[in-house]
This record gives C-alpha cells, sequence and structure tokens, in this order.
C-alpha cells in the first residue's frame, strides 16, 4: 500500500464521478488542440497555396513621371527611362535576406509591336515563371517550347483574327501560334506573350525589363521587410506591395488564429472551472476521510499528494484521450477550412504533449486550491458521530 | 506516561464563549486503561482530540515521555500521531472505497515498508481481530461490528502505545459491544495505554481508572486510589 494506492482506488472504486471530471479535460482539450492544430493546417494550406493569388509586389522603374499603370497600359516603344531594370535585377531579388520567402519572380518587358495584322502589347516573359504566378490561366494548345513561338490573348487573336498553328510577323520575325488562353478578364486577353530573351532582341532591349511581378510566400514574414529589402537591393526601382492583395489574405489568417485562440482560451477557462468545482466538491465530500488520515498520521505533504495525484492522474489520461479524439476530428474539419481537398489522417504526435500538457496545466491550475484547502481541514470531524 | 497540566480549550460559537475543556490536569500511566465518562457535551471528545494531537489546546500543554506535544512542529505533531496514536471512533470512520486490507494498511501508505511486510502484518492484525479472511471485502460488505473490528485493525498497525477511543460500541449492539470491549481489554495485554470514551457505565467500570467530567471538569475520579495495582477483569 502506497499512496498512490488510494488515488488509484478512489479513481477506480468511485467511477461516475471521475468520469465526469475526465469528461470535462477530455471535451476541452480534444477541442483546444483540434482547433490549433486545424488552424495551423490552414495556415500551411493557405502558405502552400498563397502564389495562387498571383503577385503581391511590384518592381518598376523609379520614373520621374507619377504613374505607371500596368491596367491602363500606354507605353511608348520610344520612351526610355533613365533608371531602367535589367534582368541582373530580377535575379538580386532572390539574394534579399528573406529570399527563401519569394516564391515567384517574373520579370517582363512590355511593348507596342506593329504587326501584319495592326497594333497590339507584346509582352516578353519568362514562361514557366508566368505560369506558376497565373495559376488561373487556361491555355488552349501548348505553352512555346522555342524562341519563335507565342501565345496570346483571346482578344488578341480574335483581334488579329489568328489560331492555334497560324503565323504572325512581328516587326520582321515570324512567330508559330502554339496556344490561345482563355479569358482571364484582365489585360492579359488583349497581349502577345514570348518568351523574354527573343523580346529584348526583337526590340532592342537586350536584358532590359519593363517591370518585375513577384509573388512572395509571406504568411509568417512581414511583407513590409520583404518590400524595404528589395528597395534597398535595387535603389534605382520602386518597390509597391500590392496592399489589397496581401492584406486581405493576411488579416484572414490572423482573424482566424485570433478567434481559435480567444475561443481556445475560453474553452479553457471553462473547464478550469468545471475541474475546480468538481474537485473542490470532492474535497467537500472527503473531509472526514481528510481528518481520518490526518489523525492517522498524515502529514500536510501526505494530503495534498493524495488530491493532487488524483487530479493530475485523471488529467493526464484526459489529456491522451483528448488527442486521440482531436486527430480524427482535425480530419474531419480540415477539409472544409482548406484548399485541400483531402487531409491525411496520420497521427501527429506533436500534438501529444500539448494536450497531456494542457490537461495537467489545467488539473493543476484547478486543484490547487482544493488541495491547500484540504490540508487545512480540520481533523475533529472524524470525532463527530454520523 | 502522559501528563496533563492545566488544559483549557475554548471554542467560539458566534460571540458565545464555550469551555469545552476547563483546567483538567490528570495523569495516565503506562498500560493504564482509562475510561472517560459524562454527559453529551460535557467536553469527553474535545479532550480525546487534544490528547491525540489533532487540536491545540487554548492553554496547558500534554507531556508524552517527557515531550510537550504542542511545542512540535505541524510536521512533527503528524509523526507523533503515526507513532504514538492509534485512534478508534464511534462511526468507525472506514474509508468506503478501499478494502479491508487498505483500510488497515492506511497507516503505512506513508512509510517505507515493503507490500509482502506490510500484507502480513495485516493479516496478523485482522486475525487478532477476529476478522481472518475478510481482507478483500468492501467495506458495505461489512456488519457495523465487523467495520469497528478493522477500525481498531488499522489503530493497531503502527503498533502505538496509546489507543484513544471515542464511544467504540456508541453505533453497536449490545452483544457486539461486548465482544468489541472484550478486544480492548485484550489490548492491555499487549502494553497499551487505552483512553477510551463511554456512555456506558457498566464498561466504564472495567477500567483501571475512570473519570466524569461535566462541562469540562473533572466531576468524579475513581481508581486512583492508592492500589492502582489492576486486577484482571474478564468480561
Ligand atoms: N469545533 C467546535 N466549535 C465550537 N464548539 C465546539 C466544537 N467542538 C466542540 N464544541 C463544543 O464543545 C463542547 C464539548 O464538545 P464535545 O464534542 O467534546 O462533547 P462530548 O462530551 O464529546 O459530547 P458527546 O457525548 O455528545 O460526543 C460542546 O458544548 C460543543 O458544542
Ligand atoms: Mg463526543
Amino acid at each position: 500500500m502506497k499512496l498512490h494506492t488510494i488515488t488509484l482506488q478512489s479513481i477506480k472504486r468511485r467511477k461516475a464521478k471521475s468520469l465526469f471530471l475526465a469528461l470535462g479535460i477530455i471535451l476541452s482539450v480534444g477541442s483546444v488542440v483540434t482547433l490549433i492544430n486545424v488552424g495551423n493546417n490552414v495556415n500551411k494550406s493557405i502558405a502552400e497555396h498563397l502564389d495562387e493569388f498571383g503577385a503581391n509586389i511590384i518592381v518598376t522603374p523609379r520614373t520621374d513621371e507619377v504613374n505607371f499603370n500596368y491596367a491602363g497600359i500606354n507605353i511608348s516603344s520610344t520612351s526610355y527611362q533613365k533608371n531602367e531594370l535589367t534582368t541582373d535585377d530580377a535575379l538580386k531579388i532572390k539574394k534579399i535576406k528573406n529570399g527563401k520567402n519569394i516564391s515567384v519572380l517574373a520579370p517582363k518587358l512590355l511593348n507596342i509591336a506593329k504587326t501584319d495584322k495592326g497594333k497590339v502589347i507584346v509582352s516578353g516573359v519568362n514562361f514557366s515563371e508566368e505560369k506558376r504566378l497565373k495559376k488561373w490561366w487556361k491555355l488552349t494548345g501548348n505553352y512555346p517550347i522555342s524562341k519563335n513561338e507565342i501565345i496570346l490573348g483571346n482578344l488578341a487573336a480574335e483581334k488579329l483574327n489568328l489560331s492555334i498553328g497560324g503565323n504572325i510577323e512581328i516587326s520582321t520575325s515570324k512567330y508559330k501560334i502554339t496556344g490561345i488562353l482563355t479569358e482571364t478578364g484582365s489585360q492579359d486577353d488583349e497581349m502577345i506573350f514570348m518568351d523574354l530573351t527573343e523580346a529584348g532582341i526583337l526590340f532592342d532591349k537586350q536584358n532590359k525589363v519593363s517591370f518585375i511581378e513577384v509573388a512572395a510566400l509571406c504568411y509568417d514574414c512581414p511583407i513590409e521587410e520583404i518590400v524595404a529589402q528589395t528597395s534597398a537591393m535595387l535603389p534605382g526601382a520602386k518597390v509597391t506591395p500590392i496592399k489589397q492583395a496581401i492584406e486581405s489574405k493576411m488579416s484572414a489568417i490572423h482573424s482566424f488564429e485570433l478567434f481559435a485562440l480567444g475561443i481556445s482560451f475560453v474553452i479553457l477557462l471553462i473547464s478550469i472551472l468545471i475541474v475546480f468545482v468538481n474537485v473542490n466538491a470532492s474535497v467537500n465530500e472527503r473531509t472526514k476521510e481528510i481528518g481520518i488520515l490526518k489523525a492517522i498520521g498524515f502529514r500536510d505533504s501526505h494530503i495534498l499528494k493524495v488530491i493532487v495525484y488524483e487530479v493530475a492522474f485523471i488529467s493526464i489520461v484526459s489529456g491522451f484521450v483528448g488527442y486521440l479524439i482531436s486527430m480524427p476530428a482535425t480530419s474531419i474539419i480540415t477539409p472544409f477550412l482548406t484548399m485541400e481537398g483531402n487531409s491525411s489522417n496520420a497521427f501527429d504526435f506533436i500534438y501529444l504533449p500539448l494536450a497531456v500538457g494542457i490537461s495537467v496545466v489545467v488539473g493543476i491550475i484547478a486543484g490547487i486550491y482544493p488541495a491547500i484547502r484540504a490540508t487545512r481541514m480540520d481533523p475533529t470531524v472524524a470525532f463527530r458521530a454520523i | 506516561m502522559i501528563k496533563i497540566n492545566e488544559l483549557t480549550k475554548e471554542y467560539y460559537s458566534g460571540s458565545e464563549r464555550v469551555l469545552a475543556v476547563n483546567n483538567i490536569s490528570l495523569e495516565i500511566e503506562d498500560n493504564e486503561f482509562l475510561t472517560i465518562i459524562g454527559q453529551s457535551g460535557s467536553g469527553k471528545s474535545t479532550l480525546l482530540t487534544i490528547l491525540g494531537g489533532l487540536s491545540k489546546p487554548t492553554s496547558g500543554s500534554i507531556i508524552v515521555d517527557d515531550l510537550d506535544i504542542y511545542s512540535l512542529s505541524s510536521k512533527q505533531l503528524a509523526r507523533f500521531r503515526h507513532e504514538y496514536i492509534g485512534f478508534v471512533f464511534q462511526s468507525f470512520q472506514l474509508v468506503n472505497y478501499l478494502t479491508v486490507e487498505e483500510n488497515i494498511l492506511l497507516p503505512l501508505s506513508i512509510t517505507k515498508i515493503k507490500d509482502k511486510a506490510q500484507k502480513s502484518l495485516a493479516e496478523k492484525c485482522l486475525a487478532s481481530v477476529g476478522l481472518a479472511g475478510k481482507s478483500k471485502r468492501l467495506m458495505t460488505e461489512l456488519s457495523g461490528g465487523e467495520q469497528q473490528r478493522v477500525a481498531i485493525a488499522r489503530a493497531l498497525i503502527n503498533d502505538p502505545l496509546i489507543i484513544l477511543a471515542d464511544e467504540p460500541t456508541g453505533n453497536l449492539d449490545t452483544e457486539t459491544s461486548a465482544a468489541i470491549m472484550k478486544i480492548f481489554f485484550d489490548l492491555k495485554s499487549f502494553g497499551k495505554s487505552i483512553v477510551m470514551v463511554t456512555h456506558n457505565k457498566d464498561y466504564a467500570k472495567y477500567g483501571d481508572s475512570s473519570i466524569e467530567l461535566s462541562d469540562g471538569k473533572i466531576i468524579n475520579q475513581t481508581g486512583y486510589t492508592a492500589s492502582r495495582l489492576h486486577e484482571n477483569k474478564a468480561v
């Protein structure tokens, strides 16, 4: 017979009470761990898909003209700014401190070209980057694989009366059309896209770049810093964050995190109250038992242990059960809140110590006062009849 | 030897002062069987709790083997209770979620004694109170008399020098009471000092000495004459 025998027998032979206490902890810990787990999954998913939202930073040459308007583009092929961007500048952006957060780097060279069928905007792009930047692009046909292959927006195709497999003459060179974009609703619909290097040669602007679109994965890094770092790296450039795109996305994530945090806090507070009321009632109920233990020679520390062991044991087991429940719960809830259709069912053991830790903390916070009160109880109650 | 010196215990119920024990002095010899009688509220239980180191007196002292027990720290006092005192109560006060054996072993749960040794001690104690073979029972499966036997066994497991019993037969019928009283008398032969509160004047006579309390004072004292030699009393 040891002190913990009292704990185990008390739990075992007073099952209803123990079960009620355990249930209070299991439900709260289970929900909190599920919330945290789902929150992390949502963040991860958003981080993984952040580049689907397109560019969130635009790097343009610093000009004297106030606006370099991408949407209502009006670029004169003869106007040269003094601070032109180059392809080297684009590469430099990768080298900023937060370079690992740069997901897509899409430099562009825009020009108005006279074709055999009329004027059109030609955008020299890096197709592999462009494809990753504009995940919403839907192409009929194929992306170009050689320098004299191009694709065009649906409106451009209409205007120029071109179709896949057709040819177009720009300046003096001939290009083959390999694909046509389905309508995007953006100015891309009216453009021709060709290889960046080829565009440089064609328009005699080798290594020059009109602007650079950047997609930074920034769910855990401040976009302002990336902007500042890029500005420092490219003193001749103007680096503009696309505020709405970033901030609405970021604030969506953060408000979910805040919501989860707030709810968790309330849940834990409620469960601390439940455990407190339960343990306190149990201590009251055991007044005589505690009196006897004192009469027998138990010290205050022994009494404290009898109460605390019981709460701690139930907390640990409840934490474990709460963890077991939270894992399938997370698997069920996560798909509703993320872009993944399914989510892995694997039990993430990182959350086990978290679950057990939370429930032990709840148990100790709620149980310590009743336990201390037990040590202060009057032992002479054992002498009262009944 | 237990020396009770000018012991007083006062309680306040509201603003009213109650002198539960009022200036009592008394000596209890080693291996003496002292009985205490008195009307309800006369201070019998209060005196017992003070003797057992559970309740600090308002004034006066208890000296056990030259040890002033209320000069001890609460930790040392707990140890004193553990080593010197065995309590038996009117309403048994057993822990109902523990078995007979576990109840008896409660005092040993805070010692380093090994489980095996504990079990054989429990068996011995159970046999000495006539409960051999019932170690796995729960309290709900025992009669009142059996429960009081368990309580006595629990009081004996530590081999204390002093047994303090507060109306141990108060909840039992006459026949069962007689059997329990026999156990107490037998304890004397093991060298224990016994202090027993009882309502039954017949049982009181069986002690080596007896005191009667009223309003916290000793109003009658027997057996404190020249011959405190104990005759053999059978039940
Ligand atoms: N904790 C307490 N607070 C206030 N008064 C108390 C307390 N304990 C005992 N008393 C009072 O002290 C007096 C003596 O009580 P005690 O329990 O010692 O009597 P008793 O002789 O054991 O009575 P009974 O035969 O009914 O058990 C009573 O008047 C009682 O009301
Ligand atoms: Mg009493």
